[in-house]
């Protein structure tokens, strides 16, 4: 189980957290609060050379994706969002979750894994995990159109 | 003094929402001495009852509050008010 890989991001959802020892530190559950705070952090970080575009939804959040591929592997990923502790969370996770996946497997995320990823987010609040995915997979569509 | 004042119906004023900031988002937490009865003030007069949803997450409590409580930031809270926005303001 190697950070960053499918199987990586399936134990995330299924389990809530990494294996213990694993690269990413694993073994302690994933906070949404820790989510935010690195999410801050990547967001301030400039745009990698293949850009999505900018998705908006019904509340005028905004969020936007950049990739870096090592062949058909995405290995670095930034985002700009909107304010939204929320979204900003969900980006977080995602741009986590989706590091070393392959352009294939990272087009087939969805909103529900996301979901599953950040259980403590309200059912209410969880639209922003739609935007996230969107954004995204906007990203992925445009990396695999400049290959 | 709200509160008490609130569940005493003389507190002079109708207060349609009330938000919660850093540790007072603990106010809201299910088993707080305090939110059950903010849970029955509100619904007895229709108050919104929302918490800043960082300093939720942040405490761990965004999935543990009362019944009727929620969590959002400031558009949500104008959002959730546009339909009786308040006249004044009070922060405490």
């Amino acid at each position: 189980l190697r950070c960053g890989t499918r199987d990586h991001m399936d134990a995330i959802v299924t389990n809530g957290c990494c294996a213990p020892g694993e690269p990413c530190g694993g073994g302690s559950r994933l906070s949404v609060i820790d989510y935010i705070e690195r999410g801050l952090s990547r967001r301030r970080q400039p745009l990698l050379p293949i850009s999505g575009e900018v998705r908006r939804d019904h509340e005028r959040r905004i969020a936007q994706f950049s990739l870096q591929l090592e062949g058909l592997v995405v290995r670095s990923i930034s985002f700009r969002s909107s304010a939204c502790s929320t979204l900003i969370a969900f980006c977080e996770a995602l741009s986590e979750c989706a590091t070393g996946l392959t352009l294939e497997a990272a087009g087939r995320v969805r909103p529900p894994q996301l979901v599953a990823a950040l259980p403590a987010i309200p059912p209410y609040k969880r639209s922003c995990a739609v935007l996230a995915i969107a954004a995204f997979l906007s990203a992925v569509q445009n990396a695999s159109g400049d290959l | 003094m709200i509160l008490p004042q609130l569940e005493e119906d003389r507190h002079g004023a109708e207060v349609v929402g009330m938000f919660f900031f850093e540790d007072n988002t603990f106010a809201l937490l299910k088993g707080h001495p305090l939110s059950a009865r903010l849970q029955a003030v509100a619904q007895n007069k229709s108050i919104l009852l929302m918490g800043c949803d960082q300093c939720c997450y942040e405490r761990e409590i965004a999935d543990k509050l009362i019944d009727g409580a929620c969590i959002g930031c400031f558009p949500d809270l104008y959002k959730a008010l546009s339909g009786n926005m308040p006249d004044q303001v009070i922060t405490l």
